[in-house]
């Protein structure tokens, strides 16, 4: 009997969610396996701890993903893993180095926010309007980047777009307006009306709806 | 009449370019480095950068960039992973997890770096009271690395690739903090292996070598 591809992360969106958009896009029939941390004041992590060294993996961390013989952990590394098995590549070299730029800076991003949302609510309500301006720049850099692109990589999708997406997409839940771009729009609005991803944006239940952030983040 | 010759920019630091130019040398590249000198305290003016940062066509302008023909990339582990390919320093195995693998070791590589870089940045008060607990995270990344390593000569196999010199240079930052960090002895022959090699020794023994220059930029509590 096969193992059916594993997902490991927290009940948050957080680092995975671009990996579960890339694998609601490709109908990939996988498992997530969900560790949610306890409630205030302890916010306990045991659920993940307790296992964490006994996976298997090389460098335990969070998201991880179990293929067969593959056990990764590294956001990047699992979506470029998981953007070759679907045939989701770059084609060209040039784009392929540049899609993988893109990758970097998209974590960048996230990072930018995660190191603040995580902080006590007084600093992050001191340091948002500083994230919003510094996110919108780079935000803009995207767009620049898109230009009049389909996809960040030319006329088909990468895994690069579900990268790009989720992390701007988070960043729209801090602040509506942060996208000023009409072609970043409508290039937003034309993955979220790809036809294999239907349910996962519309179906209440799926993992969009879970919280950008783990229970202890001032910004959730 | 513009240069066709590859160029590297970035401050006139070791810092997270040091791997590219560790590569760029063992392949024998001819390149440019293009230097930013911050200036000295109290105010380490970075105007040299900052004044012509978004005039150089680079679209996420940052430090360091490679600029290759027409190639314009930023982001230290896309100029890794590209010059890798460009110059065969790459894992030769085409199975899917072994890419995969040598990916995720780059990326957990720099999350090792970072630590030991945000202590470095640090004001004063904080690397002092944080040094000790910061060296003992390296240390468990360490084990990972040690394990990960294994007996093999280097960590895609036989072959040298663009991963070791990226590892070499986090471990040696390290080094740097504290001269007993490296525990384990596969981890210790490897950095002897890569000192040793042939094509690195100019780099290693030239005075002016940037393997000369500080770690870490002037403002940074540790250099």
């Amino acid at each position: 009997m096969a193992d059916k591809m594993k997902l490991g992360y927290w009940k948050i969106r957080g680092l995975a969610e671009p990996i579960r958009a890339l694998l609601a896009f490709v109908e990939a029939d996988y498992e997530e396996v969900v560790y949610e941390c306890g409630d205030a004041p302890d916010f306990d992590k045991s659920c993940w701890l307790d296992v964490k060294f006994n996976l298997g993996l090389e460098f335990p961390n969070l998201p991880y993903l179990f293929d067969g013989d593959v056990k990764i952990t590294q956001t990047v590394a699992i979506m470029h893993y998981l953007s070759n098995k679907y045939g989701l590549n770059p084609k060209e070299f040039a784009v392929h180095a540049q899609c993988d730029m893109l990758d970097h800076v998209a974590i960048d991003l996230t990072n930018m926010g995660t190191r603040l949302f995580y902080q006590p609510k007084e600093a992050f309500e001191a340091g948002r309007d500083g994230l919003v301006k510094n996110a919108k720049g780079m935000i803009s850099q995207f767009a620049a980047f898109l230009g009049s692109k389909t996809y960040f990589a030319g006329d088909y999708i990468t895994g690069t777009d579900f990268l790009v997406f989720e992390t701007i997409d988070k960043y729209t839940v801090l602040e509506p307006t942060i996208i000023e771009e009409e072609n970043l729009k409508n290039w937003m609005k034309r993955i979220r009306e790809l036809p294999t991803m239907h349910k996962y944006f519309n179906d209440p239940s799926t993992t969009r709806n879970w919280p950008l952030n783990n229970k202890m983040a001032a910004f959730k | 009449m513009s240069s066709s010759k590859m160029k590297l920019g970035y401050w006139k630091i070791r810092g997270l370019a040091e791997p590219i130019r560790m590569l760029l040398h063992y392949a024998g590249v001819d390149f440019e480095e293009v230097v930013y000198e911050q200036g000295d305290g109290p105010g380490f003016d970075k105007s040299c950068w900052f004044d012509v940062k978004f005039t150089l066509g680079l679209d996420f302008p940052n430090l360091p960039y490679l600029m290759d023909g027409d190639v314009k990339l930023t982001q230290t582990v896309s100029i890794l992973h590209y010059l890798s390919a460009k110059t065969g320093l790459y894992p030769k195995s085409s199975n899917p997890a072994d890419i995969s693998r040598y990916d995720m070791i780059d990326h957990v590589i720099i999350d090792f770096f970072l630590v030991g870089v945000r202590l470095c940045y640090s004001p004063p008060d904080a690397f002092a009271a944080n040094k000790a607990a910061v060296i003992e995270r390296g240390k468990d990344f360490m084990k990972q690395f040690s394990s990960a390593l294994g007996d093999n000569k280097y960590f895609a196999g036989d072959d040298i690739t663009g991963t070791d010199f990226l590892m070499f240079e986090a471990i040696d930052m390290f080094v740097k903090l504290d001269s007993a960090f490296i525990e384990q002895d596969n981890l210790k022959k490897y950095m002897e292996r890569i000192r040793e090699l042939p094509q690195l020794q100019k780099y290693f023994t030239s005075p002016d070598s940037t393997h000369n220059w500080a770690l870490n930029n002037k403002h940074a509590s540790f250099r």
